[in-house]
């Protein structure tokens, strides 16, 4: 009963489950988790000269919480009843992802609560604490929310990809450190902890072109039907043309071309260079994430 | 033990739609979703084309992705096999139709009897309609069948008709590559009884015959073989 040599099908297609407001969410997640996890640099990594950066990235990582939360519930066929996901919570963690996700968003957001009050009353081993606890909670929070569509095993352009959570985490932390420069210029802090912020996510972005080669590699040469869903995923230009190009390449090229190549010695070349790599990685990460869910859920949908 | 299960003799499916019209009928189904169809292919090139029928339900899978992935545990799996929901858990986030590869789920787009009263925007789905195989009745799809493809009972029982059918037949199941473990079992079509049905008659006193003059006589038939595989 394979799909061979059909001219026609007459099916049922009932309306599609998981749109833009999913991959926006995905999307915010990715910012929380990222600029929570970028907050952690100046205490726990030594980069004091970040320092001015902190607080403020722990509010748009909460932000973010607050509004994908938003999205989320808006999203639902009963959002009045979107207590339940916590009523079930203990029962569902071991096998929903998305339980998972609920979980994590949420001691996320308690964990950088804490850890942001505690910033602010100088509180210093709450600070500590809520740090470490912070940046454990975001790292997996960027895996499971790629996991929640690495789980579903029908939809090939996402579970053929094993390596889409590790892209998911990639590009959140390169979503993260583009908030952080951000902030840092909306702060206008001094011209190295730019650098080293810049420096930072140029790495990052690094491994995120790095991750969507093994995850394009994989859809084209593992899927069961790696012609058809590469296809779907590159009807639209969203996921190449603005999700890799415009925002990882070309935000790779200006920060190597202002921290490499000297072209960044004058203050204003570097922010420009930075602000425009920070604002195109977000397009970017949105943009993937948007098209990966409608290209997903789509591919394999036929019958 | 029980284990229930269907079976869709493919051999024997009309395209009457009389399933679509007693499930919808049974179960209160709201327009514009869907708990059972018949999807149909058309292949070939003129004149030597074909057409099929391929009736879908729900595969109450043996390893159903939909009750692993649902936060609320509103979707759960019985012991007999079926996997119902509970509406009033539900939460409508989705997850579940998004799991399924099989197309089976959809939003209730308005409350239904089947669903209970307030559980609009919920997720629907086939049940095997449990209330009526709890009083010892066939699903409704089933019991409306004109050709008898469809035949539901307890894979466990050997002396059960579907046992029976799965023994003596060569069963295929949907997207066996996804691993759910379906258990509605097809029986696929076979061409040569539709051409010995059709064009039987004038050609059985030959022993063999050329694929021109196959044409020819379904040209003759052609009202009769519509609508035929």
């Amino acid at each position: 009963m394979a799909a061979e040599n059909v001219n026609v099908w007459y099916n049922v297609y009932h309306q599609a489950a998981w749109g833009n407001y999913i991959g926006t969410y995905m999307f915010l997640a990715a910012v929380a988790a990222g600029s929570i996890g970028a907050a952690t640099l100046p205490r726990l990594f030594g980069r004091d000269t970040l320092k001015d950066i902190e607080l403020p990235a722990i509010v748009v990582g909460l932000a973010s919480l607050v509004v994908l939360s938003l999205i989320l519930i808006y999203d639902l066929g009963r959002p009045e009843r979107f207590v339940n996901l916590f009523v079930y919570l203990p029962g569902r963690i071991g096998s929903s992802p998305m339980s998972m996700a609920v979980a994590l968003f949420s001691l996320l957001g308690l964990g950088s609560l804490i850890w942001g009050a505690s910033v602010y009353t100088d509180n210093e081993q709450g600070a500590m604490y809520g740090a470490w606890a912070s940046l454990v909670l975001a790292i997996l929070t960027m895996y499971v929310n790629g996991l929640e569509l690495a789980a579903v095993q029908s939809r090939a352009l996402w579970s053929q990809g094993a390596v889409l959570p590790v892209l998911y985490l990639a590009t959140a932390m390169a979503a993260g450190l583009s908030v952080a420069v951000l902030i840092g210029l909306a702060r206008r802090i001094d011209t190295e902890p730019l650098r080293e912020l810049g420096s930072y996510m140029t790495w990052s972005l690094v491994l995120a072109l790095f991750t969507y080669g093994v995850y394009f590699d994989t859809v084209a040469y593992q899927g069961q039907n790696a012609a058809y869903e590469l296809g779907i995923l590159l009807s639209s230009s969203l996921p190449i043309t603005i999700g890799v190009i415009l925002g990882t390449v070309v935000p790779l090229l200006l920060l190597i071309g202002a921290l490499k190549l000297d072209m960044g010695k004058q203050r204003s070349t570097l922010s420009g260079a930075a602000g425009i790599s920070a604002v195109l990685v977000l397009i970017g990460v949105w943009a993937f994430r948007v098209s990966i869910v409608a290209a997903g859920y789509q591919a394999q949908i036929l019958w | 033990m029980t284990r229930y299960a269907m079976v869709m003799d493919l051999r024997r499916c009309t395209n009457c739609k009389a399933c679509h019209v007693a499930c919808k009928a049974e179960n209160d189904v709201p327009l514009g979703v869907f708990r059972t169809w018949v999807m149909e292919s058309e292949t070939g090139r003129y004149p030597d084309t074909n057409k099929s029928y391929l009736p879908r339900i729900c595969n109450h899978c043996d390893d159903p992705p939909c009750v692993e992935v649902c936060p609320t545990a509103a979707t759960f799996q019985r012991e007999d096999g079926m996997v119902l929901q509970r509406y009033e858990r539900c939460i409508s986030c989705k997850y579940c139709i998004t799991a399924c590869p099989y197309n089976a789920r959809y939003v209730l787009p308005r409350e239904s009897e089947s669903s209970g009263r307030g559980n609009e925007h919920t997720i629907g789905k086939c049940s095997y309609c449990n209330h009526r195989v709890e009083d010892g009745e066939q699903p409704a799809c089933v019991q409306t069948c004109l050709g008898r493809t469809r035949v539901f009972g307890d894979l466990d029982d050997p002396n059960s008709e579907v046992s029976r059918l799965i023994s003596e037949n060569d069963v295929e199941v949907l997207k066996p590559s996804e691993g759910t473990d379906p258990q509605t079992f097809y029986i696929k079509p076979d061409r040569s009884l539709t051409d010995q049905r059709v064009v039987g008659q004038n050609l059985s006193n030959k022993e063999e015959t050329t694929k021109e003059e196959l044409i020819e006589e379904i040209g003759k038939y052609g009202d009769k073989a519509g609508g035929v595989y």
